[in-house]
């Protein structure tokens, strides 16, 4: 699978909902889930794919993946909590919790470089969406401004795994 | 404390001969680890001062040398940690998670 198809698939859920929801306008409740909810799936990547691979470079990453996202959410729920209030489940945290399950199933199934390349790959794609999204459509939307300064935060550390995750998929010459 | 061995040495030239290192005390720097980057990048210190890191991002981070002869544990956001530097020379170091994060420490001479 080459990069392109990947990020084709891995954006197909995010892509057909991210529209009505920008013209819904989420909340921020609905932002806080959908934020936190990606971050959750990406840790559940970076845990299949420390069960799975013996790359170096793959499970260096997933590792990384694993702390840094579990930090990030760990500074969401701190803020939540702060503000006595809970996210909000929306059609875009469910069109991202039913493509990463896909996904998983799909990268269940590989093994060895098929396996590194296709969670490298997808990892690129996941970022570049996520952070396309948080960028254009979350932080300029929400309106509480401890969230808003997270997720510019957030956004930092999620714009160097984007670069981390291109170094990878470049190192394992994926094609 | 630094100035008031200076502004005595000023004072009687030649009449105080005092050991180089009972001139200065050691110092405490602080380095800031934020937005995945060391500031400053480039620190230099003298022997028997110390290093202060702190970490401002969200996530984790550590300072590992680049040869792994001393490394501080993983500080999470608002954690920090000192470490001491008696030897003269140049201390190259990283974050072990973040490998684009580098820096130095330069130092000099008591």
């Amino acid at each position: 699978m080459n990069l392109k198809s990947t990020l084709l698939a891995a954006g197909i859920a995010l892509l057909m909902v991210t529209p009505a929801c920008a013209a819904d306008k989420m909340n921020d409740l609905e932002i806080a889930h959908t934020a936190y909810t990606a971050g959750a799936l990406d840790i559940r990547y970076a845990h299949l794919a420390l069960a799975l691979s013996d790359n170096d470079s793959v499970r260096e990453f997933a590792e990384t993946m694993v702390r840094d996202h579990g930090a990030v959410n760990d500074a969401a729920l701190a803020l939540l909590a702060s503000l006595k209030a809970s996210p909000q489940d929306n059609p875009l945290s469910q069109a991202l919790v039913k493509g990463a399950a896909e996904k998983r199933t799909e990268l269940s199934g590989l093994r060895g470089k098929a396996l590194n390349c296709a969670y490298a790959t997808n990892e690129l794609g996941y970022h570049q969406l996520v952070n396309k999204t948080v960028e254009k459509d979350f932080i300029p939307n929400v309106t509480v401004p401890e969230l808003k300064s997270l997720l510019k935060d957030a956004l930092a550390t999620f714009k160097v795994h984007q670069g981390h995750a291109e170094h990878m998929v470049m190192g394992l010459k994926c094609g | 404390m630094i100035g008031g061995a200076l502004w005595g040495a000023a004072i009687l030239p030649g009449l105080v001969t005092l050991p180089a290192h009972a001139t200065r005390s050691p110092v405490t720097h602080r380095v800031v680890m934020e937005q995945f980057a060391f500031s400053p990048t480039v620190l230099h210190i003298r022997a028997g001062d110390s290093v202060e890191w702190l970490n401002r991002d969200l996530v984790p981070h550590t300072a590992t040398h680049s040869d792994q002869r001393w490394q501080t544990e993983p500080l999470n956001r608002g954690e920090q940690v000192t470490i001491t530097f008696e030897t003269p020379g140049t201390e190259t170091y990283g974050c072990r998670f973040h490998t684009a994060m580098q820096a130095q420490i330069i130092v000099d001479g008591p």
